[in-house]
């Protein structure tokens, strides 16, 4: 449905050219939901911005239902910017009209006649559950409904594709798991094809059918979510996987800097839900300084996690306490 | 007392009229220049730096010229148009020529200082240029037209008084005549008193307005 070759975007100064898109091409399937998930600067919404040419592309071809895009001249590109719908991180709603009015916009655009535009809005407040708050202006409604008034807005003229950059980063997790399910039962219901732009790979997982990877402008892996999760080919991709709690792990300890022993102590299943800090401070004559820890729950149920701390006291007192500690099924790594 | 209300108060309306019509045509006028210069402006929504760099020096010359100096350079235009140099409707055509420019520069300021984003997703639903400067830009930057115009007509109540030097008419006329060249002192602050009255009613009702109409 969606046919991206070889785009190329670059930005010139006088003296400088960024390429901020690197020679990009991908396939979108009808009725998919694809995610693009890179971090910032990665070229992701300037990626987007270039489908429906809010942005020029310096070369390549978009096709978008057998239509190249880059060809159409100014008036054919504003009816096929038409049928493809958009949403924002900010919303983007306008703030001096009211729900009602934000997205009845769209359809006056199209010269929809008054009665039509009624019902349609009518019918987009219903999808969105948003009936009661009509005549609200923006200012007078949370974030959560800000980006539910943009989705209807954004899908009152029924388009093929929506487009949504980072529409729930603002979110917080309860609001972002409600757009979510709007924009999966928008997929089933009108038959939409979505491109996701995110940074989170929580959202890309939930939501996408297949996710494409950006860094540095280009695409460096393209593959279904279960593929990705299984078996990621880049280093972007497996931290992104990883997700930013676990980067801590990566967190380097130089035992010169530290007064004590560092202790690096991982744990498993049976371990994590034991108070095993509390009965090492409790029986041991030795400080405890706590320096960095993390627990993941696996996909499988399973639980993995570790600590790093210092132990400082006398050389006894510290051996006792890694007897303790392996006595508890504690595997102790003295760094 | 009497004297001083026969002298104060047909100055009043002479004011309001010179004020209020070249308030009006700077509106008329400045609001679709503002829209071109943000229009056309470097990354405008139909950029076309050619207009913007001709509308952009003619606004900066008229910007830069003293209002007392532009008031004595225009006055051949001025007899052109009225018929005569001096009086309260010869007036009008200065004020107008300096409201202008100055009038389309802050509409300029007030759509450049738009949320972008609002502008982008008008953009991206397939709207065209005018329409967006209709629908969108307008009535977004409502609020900040209104504080626009208020400052506006501000602006040109005290320059109305100005042309009272070369008997432009208006309360600035009477202080000038009476206060200056005949010492009457009490008339001067009467016309004082009334131009800051003027000043005050306006910026009230401009302020409560704009609040009034801004949702945001």
């Amino acid at each position: 449905m969606i046919k991206v070759k070889n785009l190329v975007k670059e930005f010139r100064n006088d003296t400088d050219v960024l390429r901020a898109i690197d020679d990009v091409s991908f396939e979108v399937n009808k009725g998919e939901v694809f995610g693009i998930i890179g971090l910032s600067g990665a070229g992701k919404s300037t990626l987007v911005r270039c489908l429906n040419r809010l942005e020029e592309p310096t070369s390549g071809t978009i096709e978008i239902d057998g239509v190249c895009i880059n060809d159409l001249d100014k008036k054919s590109l504003l009816e096929a910017r038409r049928s493809i719908g958009m949403i924002f991180q900010n919303f983007n709603l306008f703030n001096q009209s009211t729900v009602y009015e934000n997205i009845a916009y769209p359809l006056e655009i199209i010269g929809m006649d008054k009665k039509e535009i009624e019902e349609t809005v009518e019918e987009m407040l219903d999808f969105v559950d948003l009936k009661d708050k009509k005549n609200s202006y923006p200012s007078e409604i949370s974030g959560g409904q800000k980006q539910r008034v943009a989705i209807a807005r954004a899908l009152a003229t029924k388009p093929k594709i929506l487009l949504s950059d980072e529409s729930t980063s603002a979110l917080d997790p309860a609001n972002t798991e409600q757009i979510l399910n709007l924009l999966k039962s928008s997929v089933e219901r009108y038959n939409m094809t979505i491109i996701m732009i995110t940074h989170q790979m929580e959202v890309a997982k939930s939501i996408c059918d297949r996710i494409a990877v950006m860094e540095d402008g280009r695409i460096i892996e393209t593959d279904t979510v279960e593929n990705i999760f299984k078996s990621p080919k880049t280093e972007r991709t497996k931290s992104f996987i990883k997700s930013l709690p676990d980067v801590l792990e990566d967190e380097v300890f130089d035992p010169e800097d530290f007064k004590g022993k560092l202790l690096r102590l991982s744990f498993d299943s049976s371990t994590a839900k034991r108070p095993i800090m509390n009965d090492l401070i409790k029986t041991s004559n030795c400080t405890v300084n706590l320096l960095s820890g993390n627990i993941n729950r696996l996909r499988n149920g399973d639980v993995s996690g570790y600590l790093t701390i210092e132990l400082d006291g006398s050389p006894e007192d510290i051996e006792a306490a890694i007897d303790a500690l392996t006595r508890q099924n504690v595997v102790v790594e003295v760094l | 007392m009497e004297r001083i209300i026969s002298i104060v108060l047909p100055a009043i309306p002479e004011t309001l009229l010179m004020v209020g019509v070249s308030s009006l045509i700077a509106v008329v006028v400045g609001l679709p220049l503002g829209m071109i210069l943000y229009t056309s402006q470097k990354g405008g929504l139909s950029e076309n730096l050619t207009v913007y760099k001709i509308l952009d020096g003619f606004v900066n010359i008229f910007r830069s010229l003293p209002f007392a100096v532009l008031m004595l350079l225009v006055m051949p235009l001025t007899r052109f148009i009225v018929g005569r140099r001096i009086g309260t409707t010869a007036s009008i055509v200065p004020l107008t020529i300096t409201a202008i420019p100055f009038i389309a520069r802050m509409f300029e300021g007030n759509f450049n200082g738009l949320d972008k984003g609002i502008i982008e997703a008008a953009r991206a639903m397939g709207s065209d240029t005018l329409t967006i400067l209709r629908k969108v830009v307008l009535k977004e930057s409502l609020p900040q037209i209104i504080s626009t115009v208020t400052m506006t007509i501000i602006n040109l109540i005290g320059q109305s008084a100005i042309v009272g030097l070369i008997g432009g008419g208006g309360l600035g006329d009477i202080a000038i005549r009476y206060g200056y060249s005949r010492n009457q002192m009490d008339i001067l602050y009467a016309a004082c008193i009334a131009i800051i009255v003027l000043v005050q009613i306006v910026q009230l009702v401009g302020n409560n307005l704009a609040k009034i109409v801004d949702k945001k």
